[in-house]
């Protein structure tokens, strides 16, 4: 997939996959891969730092838990309020800024 | 059902130590271990999820393998705790640099045969006393 394109959307991505419930890291890498049939990929180094960075923004919490199938703890992420509001504009951003572009083409 | 862990805390493969630290080692130290932790449980999760096709040692390599190199993850992360770093070292600077000035103006440089370094200003009231 073209990188600019994915590196500006890397929020709305993970922010979308959370909008559906808690998930833990790699929780959210595999519903990703998934749900775009292997067309959206989030290795290591884009994801978590991209949820710590959506953290720090007050868009997400996290809560440590065991997971399922046992091992240590993982930090599950959980949308706030907020962050659900920047979800909608983001996604409202991302729908005008696609219809205006179309009428170009 | 929770199933046991294959591989003990204590036995975890030199790779992933290496890779942990590799991500980890720029990062402020309260973030350190928490990032370091978080990513260990991930990788964990990763692991049993090759590991039943592969040995374990074969599946933590599997692991890493998914997690991509270190180092786009150290950048990632540097950048996301930038500020709080930059704040920490730009004030021990001035620190040092007043503790410094401090220290240069207590002492007495003419008993050691050097020049004052008080401003010149001041010296040359002193030299107008008769």
């Amino acid at each position: 997939m073209e990188p600019n394109l994915f590196k500006g959307n890397l929020d709305l991505i993970v922010l979308s996959v959370l909008s559906g419930g808690e998930r833990y890291g790699l929780e959210i890498g595999k519903e990703v891969d998934a749900r775009s049939g292997g067309y959206l990929t989030l290795n290591a180094g884009s994801l978590y730092p991209a949820l710590h960075r959506l953290e720090k923004q007050g868009w997400v919490v996290a809560e440590e838990k065991q997971p399922p199938r046992g091992g240590p703890s993982v930090r599950y992420y959980t949308l706030t309020p907020a962050g659900r509001s920047e979800l909608q504009r983001r996604r409202e951003a991302y729908r005008t800024f696609d219809e205006a572009l179309r009428t170009l083409w | 059902m929770v199933t046991p862990d294959p591989l003990p805390e204590k036995a975890l493969p030199n790779e992933v130590q290496v890779y942990l630290q590799a991500v980890t080692r720029r990062l402020p130290g309260r973030v350190r271990s928490a990032v370091a932790a978080e990513l260990h449980a991930n990788l964990h999760q990763r692991m049993l999820d090759h590991s039943l096709g592969l040995s374990v040692a074969d599946a933590w390599a599997a692991a890493l393998r998914d997690f991509g190199p270190p180092q786009q993850a150290a950048q990632a992360f540097g950048q996301v705790y930038r500020w709080p770093q930059l704040l920490r070292t730009a004030l021990a600077a001035l620190l040092l640099g007043t503790a410094g000035y401090a220290a240069a103006r207590t002492l007495n440089w003419e008993a050691l045969g050097w020049r004052s370094a008080g401003p010149v200003q001041e010296t040359r009231q002193l030299n107008r006393v008769p």
